[in-house]
């Protein structure tokens, strides 16, 4: 295993620490999302954790070590707020091709 | 307006259309997604962590709390943790090195640490560390004599683990802000000693 460490220097702030808190912007406005929707009561933390947890455990099954950490995050949010009906079916994929389309 | 990554990566827009719509149906507010970032971007980090274990070193009164209780205890710094319910401090001596996982996701003290590294969420890190800890910290640059005792702790969205690093010597009376950078983010993970 070689994991990726980290500057082994003092603690320091997360901007300065050589470490970037998310290797992508959506992948912050993601995690964002789900702190203000658990904040909100719109959904329960240890659902969507269930539903992350189950998420990387098939990942881990299908291809391991692909580090795709955010993806079944995302899916796992998309899934619960599905089920609970905060979103429509198809919904999200709606939203997004018009975004696509105006970018 | 938010910071969208504008390129056609379908997950980036997935993740905008969701945020938009929750937005659109009042739901969520978008100041609180844009503070929450902020907050987590900028304000958590390890240099919490580092107080809370200069603070225990140099106050035995303080470290009796963390070990009882480690949210009250951080709480009288301010600090927190959002999504836990229980912080269990695990103390290192010269016998016993925690270490910390979550062979699940990725649990981890937010409110002392910051957000996790890549390392931690692996597959590798989360399935060996319970399994060869010995193997998996010396890898990592920890190695440990055989007469100390290893112990791993698994995380749950309930209860997340803070490793409280040994002091090292030549700190006596250094105030706490100096032991503080003693205090490396690695030593409260359990992966460093």
């Amino acid at each position: 295993m070689t994991p990726e460490l980290d500057l082994d220097g003092p603690a320091a702030p997360p901007r300065s620490n050589g470490e970037l808190s998310f290797e992508h912007p959506w992948q912050g406005r993601l995690f964002a999302t789900t702190m203000a929707a658990c904040d909100a009561d719109l959904i329960d933390y240890a659902d969507f954790r269930d539903r992350l947890i189950a998420g990387i455990a098939e990942r881990d099954r299908r291809e391991p070590e692909a580090g795709d950490y955010w993806s079944a995050w995302q899916d796992a949010l998309e899934a619960l707020m599905l089920d609970i009906g905060l979103v429509e079916p198809g919904e999200i994929d709606r939203q997004a091709i018009e975004f696509s389309q105006h970018h | 307006m938010t910071d969208h990554d504008h390129d056609h990566d379908p997950r980036a827009l997935r993740a905008e259309a969701l945020e938009a719509i929750l937005i659109e149906r009042g739901l969520v507010d978008p100041a609180v997604i844009d503070s929450t970032l902020d907050y987590f971007e900028n304000d958590l980090g390890p240099m919490l962590g580092a107080q809370v274990v200069a603070k225990a070193w140099a106050d035995p009164a303080f470290k009796r709390r963390l070990l009882d209780d480690g949210l009250g205890a951080i709480a009288e710094l301010g600090l927190g943790g959002p999504q836990v319910d229980h912080l269990v401090v695990v103390e290192n001596t010269p016998d016993v090195h925690n270490v910390v996982v979550c062979t699940l996701c990725s649990c981890y003290p937010w409110g002392l640490l910051g957000l996790p590294p890549a390392w931690y969420k692996s597959l590798a890190y989360r399935s060996r560390v319970v399994r060869e800890p010995r193997n998996v910290l010396a890898e990592m640059g920890c190695e440990l004599p055989d007469d100390i005792e290893v112990r791993v702790w698994d995380s749950s969205a309930e209860v997340r683990y803070f490793v409280l690093p040994e002091r090292p010597n030549g700190t006596d009376g250094l105030p706490e802000d100096v032991l503080a950078e003693h205090v490396h983010r690695d030593q409260m993970i359990g992966v460093a000693r």
